[in-house]
């Protein structure tokens, strides 16, 4: 790794963990749970201070530019020191935010939106899906009719994760009705507290309330001066938004299907009596697939970010990565229900949100989030036969 | 990430068996004896090829593991018949073992050509001395034996294990004809064969019956990743060329996402195989990584290259179409050097004793 040599990295690496130590509060999950957004607050900002976040802004706006490998050991750290979730209902702020105004936005836009979210003082959402328009993104009926010097928002968005806490959103809406689907959108930053605007929280399966929503645009007005890009070239700027940089963001994810594996292990282990017994029982080979299949993730994303760290792109990898990511994660911790029988079943309050919660069927249910989220596994599918294999695209979707 | 030098042995290889082992050349020279084409044989030996692990000074190319599951790559991709992967075998067997006049002039020739090796895995043959003594049992069906001239055993003595070397001729080897045209076997029987070189015994021993464990897996791995991607790539060619209801089949997601699978069971079974042969190479510890990497990429290559079939209809079930070629290498390599059911529950012991440790 240029520029990277191993002493640097076990320095910093040590240097983070001792920061760790003494400042993460070892009564964190009680104060999340007290005060959500006073605590995200808090942690982003303490981290911001020490130098560590975040993670991938450069010192042009204020952040600490770590190298890639510097931000995977970053957060390698926070997981296995059990640090909370970072950067929590920032994430939207943190990447789709800085990487599509860094590469769309203008300097105005730039000077006047990130500092507020270095400061911890404004939490985004994204504002894409629709109801009529899922995987089909570019389907999407929400209108922003220009009129003045402003746009008149109409229309209806969902799955919009944070957004019962944010501030702004980054919004994707038809300005010209006429044109072809993805030819008439544009990309416009919406200050969430602007008239016309209501925010309905949408319960998840996992019985979690909080963090989703639904969003209505009723005749909002948003500033002219708001729209990034330009007019009607929002679907373009809308791919720097999905292909913000989410490499060593995945680590914690991966590191957190090894520790869910390590405990599915202790549990499959205490089924069987020895060794012999548990390596040719059904329990046991079908532990070591799924072992297999954890580690194989972590390889890949290891030997990835290498890759991206000698200036490939992780493009094509990703998609392979997400399924198998979240394929994983579904069946590992499917395996769990199994192994924890009748007791996986009974219903038992908890705030611990993030895998292993301790609890297989929520970790189970909560896996859906992953097959779904950020482009179905079905669109992933769809990605790597069109872009990677090079197969012809249907006529009827092109 | 591969060196510069290392790229242009892989691409040496795949170039070379892509163009000297085409389908119809894997056809023809499979049907006749000796099951191989000797000429490409003695080139892949003139070019260094057949002894890429084996010490400099002994003729070979003192490299690594790495450099090996490149060449086994170019074989697996274009099913090159030939006991390539046996000869690699051997060569990682006698390296591990200590150095010696028998074991050195093995291995010169092992990197020449002019010796062709064979392994015979352990739990099949008895020693009656712990320093060898007279080797006996039956050692089942064993690859490329009838091809070879020296069989490396891993053989059960009273006070441990033994590795020998036997000259084939001292035991009995009747060919048995595999459903995989490209690769050849026979059932091996030792009968009291007295007299065959202790190459290492006791724990030295153990080691090097480990090693062969391990590289066995690894190049079964290797072979498994490579074929399975080849046969993803005509599928792909195949789905985008073939057209029903007036369009490329490949353009219906069925089609589409069995194909999108394929990519994703050929690249984590890659991933795998590259963290065991990485490992091998590096002198660590590879065990887990080796069994891993022969149940997942064993596994998936039968999956990638059932689902070629499928995806190429009815042409696709016919003697004259290639695909079965790699079907049929798939299945032998499910089963061949522990099925995946050992290599798991290999996988599952290591698992076994590390929550023990905790």
């Amino acid at each position: 790794m240029p520029g990277d040599p191993v002493g640097d990295i076990e320095g910093f690496r040590s240097g983070l963990r001792r920061w760790l130590a003494e400042s993460v509060p070892a009564d964190w999950p009680e104060r999340l749970a007290g005060d959500e957004r006073g605590f995200n607050t808090w942690w982003v900002s303490a981290v911001r201070d020490a130098g560590y976040g975040p993670p991938h802004w450069g010192p042009e706006v204020g952040g600490p530019g770590l190298s890639v490998a510097e931000q995977i050991v970053f957060y390698e750290e926070i997981t296995t020191a059990g640090a909370p979730p970072y950067p929590g209902m920032f994430a939207c702020a943190y990447t789709h935010v800085h990487d599509t105004l860094l590469a769309y936005g203008s300097e105005e836009q730039i000077a006047l939106h990130l500092p507020p979210i270095l400061a911890g003082e404004k939490v985004w959402a994204q504002a894409f899906s629709e109801p009529e328009a899922g995987s089909d993104l570019a389907s999407l009926r929400t209108k922003a009719t220009p009129r003045g010097d402003v746009y008149v928002v109409n229309g209806q968005k969902t799955w919009s994760s944070n957004a019962p806490m944010a501030d702004w959103a980054i919004l994707l809406a038809r300005t010209d009705p006429d044109a072809p689907k993805r030819k008439g959108l544009s990309y416009l930053l919406v200050d969430l507290h602007s008239p016309g605007i209501d925010i309905r929280p949408i319960r998840q399966m996992t019985g979690s309330a909080d963090s989703f929503a639904e969003i209505f645009f009723d005749d909002v007005e948003v500033p002219a001066a708001n729209l990034v890009g330009e007019q009607h070239d929002g679907w373009r700027v809308a791919q720097a938004t999905l292909a913000a940089e989410r490499g060593p963001l995945t680590v914690p994810t991966a590191l957190r299907l090894r520790r869910t594996a390590e405990i599915a292990a202790q549990l499959a282990c205490s089924q069987a009596g020895s060794a012999d017994e548990f390596a040719r029982s059904a329990v046991g080979q079908r532990m070591a697939e799924l072992h297999t299949d954890v580690e194989i993730l972590a390889e890949l994303l290891y030997t990835t970010l290498d890759r991206v760290q000698a200036g490939a792109k992780a493009s094509s990898a990703s998609s392979v990565i997400k399924l198998v990511m979240s394929e994983t994660m579904q069946r590992l911790t499917g395996f769990g229900v199994d192994l924890a029988g009748i007791e996986a079943q009974i219903y038992r309050p908890s705030r611990q949100r993030q895998l292993p919660t301790g609890e297989w069927l929520k970790d189970h249910l909560g896996s859906w989030q992953w097959t779904i989220a950020a482009g179905t596994n079905e669109i992933q599918r769809n990605i790597i036969g069109e872009r990677v294999l090079g197969l012809p695209r249907d006529p009827l979707v092109s | 990430m591969l060196s510069i030098e290392q790229e242009d042995l892989q691409r040496l290889a795949a170039d070379l068996f892509a163009k000297e082992s085409p389908p119809d050349a894997v056809r023809r020279v499979a049907a006749e004896e000796p099951g191989y084409d000797v000429a490409l044989w003695r080139r892949c030996a003139d070019l260094g090829l057949l002894g890429l692990e084996a010490p400099e000074e002994l003729g070979g190319g003192g490299q690594s593991a790495v450099e090996t599951s490149l060449v086994l790559a170019g074989i697996g991709s274009a099913v090159v018949p030939g006991p390539y992967l046996s000869q690699f075998l051997c060569v990682a067997a006698l390296n591990a073992c200590p150095a010696g006049e028998r074991r050195d002039g093995w291995l010169a020739a092992l990197a020449g050509g002019e010796v062709v090796g064979a392994v015979v895995p352990e739990g099949r043959v008895r020693a009656d001395s712990g320093s060898g003594g007279v080797l006996s049992g039956d050692a089942g069906v064993v690859l490329d034996a009838p091809v070879a001239s020296l069989l490396v055993v891993a053989a059960e003595g009273p006070d441990g294990p033994v590795v020998c070397g036997v000259d084939v001729d001292a035991v009995s080897v009747t060919p048995v004809p595999m459903v995989d045209v490209t690769r050849r076997a026979g059932r091996v029987r030792f009968d009291g064969v007295a007299g065959a070189p202790v190459l290492a015994q006791g724990e030295e021993a153990r080691r090097v019956i480990d090693r062969m464990r391990c590289v066995a897996a690894a190049w079964i791995a290797v072979d498994s990743v490579a074929g399975a991607a080849a046969t993803l790539e005509r599928t792909v060619d195949y789905v985008s060329n073939r057209h029903q209801f007036g369009r490329p089949i490949g353009t219906f997601q069925a089609v589409k996402h069995r194909c999108a699978d394929m990519f994703v069971w050929v690249e984590t079974a890659r991933v795998a195989a590259d963290a065991a042969v990485r490992r091998l190479a590096a002198g660590e510890p590879a065990d887990y990584w080796c069994s891993a990497a022969k149940a997942v990429a064993a596994g998936n290559y039968a999956k990638v290259a059932g689902s070629a079939v499928q995806l190429h209809g009815g042409i696709g079930f016919t003697w004259d179409y290639d695909l079965h070629l790699w079907l049929k290498r798939a299945k032998l390599n499910e089963s061949l050097f522990g099925d995946t059911e050992e290599h798991r529950a290999r996988v599952a012991r290591w698992i076994w004793e590390t929550a023990h440790e905790q």
